[in-house]
């Protein structure tokens, strides 16, 4: 017997159901006869269909190689290397923009202090 | 008896062995990628068996209610009976013999870190160059550490086998498929079997494989 998971990913990853994904929210295609009370193996299909619909994009933009879709490790460890690497842009910003004095790093990423300074002194009376 | 007990539960005899295998061949002929492309499509999963056609409906409201009835009388009725023990006992047991469940299972954890690590350099090196050897050399080791991960998930499995929790569990699921499974009597659905001994007298392996195949896919959300 195949693993169930793995035939779920290669129908997920095919034309057939990538083309029913991406065109079901114009068209109004269904990719189940239900459309509601999901089971269990419908919600990973889902999860798949989505998760190749993501790859497919990226590597249709350039901005993962056609390689990544050979093999599932590789998809994996894309997809793992994508999450990780946005959480790591995402706290990068979120602590730029709590710290902006903080930003100001030259090519060795070593931090040096900020280029200007503002200097306030009291009016005199 | 602790001895024997943890004899009992961590080999199997060869005359088991073989009937796994049969099992295991019955349901391989029968589950294919056809049938699960089938039972992907719908929430109602309809198929013929031995010219009588089955079906298997999400469990309802009464339905779910009844499988949880029968649940707790389960566990009662195994918590009263000395020849099975909690999980949490069984350990304790197994912890003397020195067999570790909760250290197999945080490796498992750990080996799992361990494999994030190797997909975050894998992923940046398909994102750079996609180097061939390094590529390689990466999902060798990822693949490494998926099987060392999947055999300490089968040792445990296997020595927590006889659990109360777990033999609750697989009651659980022969109860929510006697209590779901209909078949067609002269163009209409009925309840596909009489009681629930019958169910569980019933000797078609195949049939029940594809049931346990199904229930498990389809609705192991619903315990």
């Amino acid at each position: 017997m195949e693993d169930p998971l793995g035939v779920l990913r290669t129908l997920a990853k095919s034309n057939y159901y990538q083309t029913i994904y991406g065109s079901c929210k114009e068209t109004g295609l269904k990719i189940f006869e239900n459309t509601t009370d999901l089971t269990f193996i419908q919600l990973w299909f889902l999860s798949f269909l989505s998760i190749y619909s993501v790859l497919n994009m990226d590597v249709a933009i350039g901005d993962a190689p056609e390689k990544v879709l050979e093999d599932v490790i590789y998809e994996d460890a894309y997809l793992h290397f994508k999450k990780k690497s946005g959480q790591k842009d995402y706290k990068k910003k979120q602590d730029q923009l709590k710290n902006p004095q903080r930003i100001s790093k030259n090519k060795n990423e070593v931090e040096t202090a900020p280029k200007s300074k503002w200097l306030f002194k009291r009016a005199k009376d | 008896m602790e001895e024997q007990f943890i004899e009992q539960t961590t080999k199997l005899t060869d005359a088991q062995i073989e009937a796994l295998q049969i099992v295991k061949d019955q349901i391989a002929t029968t589950i294919d990628k056809d049938f699960i492309e089938e039972i992907t499509k719908s929430n109602i999963t309809a198929f013929s068996h031995e010219d009588v056609k089955y079906r298997i409906t999400k469990p309802n409201y009464q339905d779910k209610q009844t499988i949880y009835k029968e649940r707790v009388k389960k566990f009662t009725e195994l918590l009263r009976d000395d020849s099975f023990t909690l999980e949490k006992d069984l350990k304790k047991l197994y912890l003397k013999r020195g067999i570790d469940i909760d250290g197999m299972a945080k490796k498992i954890t750990s080996l799992e870190t361990k494999k994030e690590g190797v997909q975050y350099k894998l992923g940046e090196v398909l994102k750079k160059d996609g180097n061939e050897k390094d590529c390689e050399t990466y999902k060798k080791e990822i693949q490494d550490i998926q099987e060392e991960q999947k055999q300490l998930a089968v040792e445990s499995s296997a020595l927590l086998e006889f659990t109360i929790e777990n033999q609750v569990m697989l009651h659980m699921y022969n109860y929510m498929t006697y209590v779901i499974t209909e078949k067609e009597v002269e163009g209409k659905f009925v309840k596909a079997f009489e009681s629930f001994q019958k169910f569980m007298e019933i000797d078609d392996d195949a049939l029940m494989g594809k049931l346990a195949f199904i229930i498990t896919m389809t609705y192991q959300n619903a315990l």
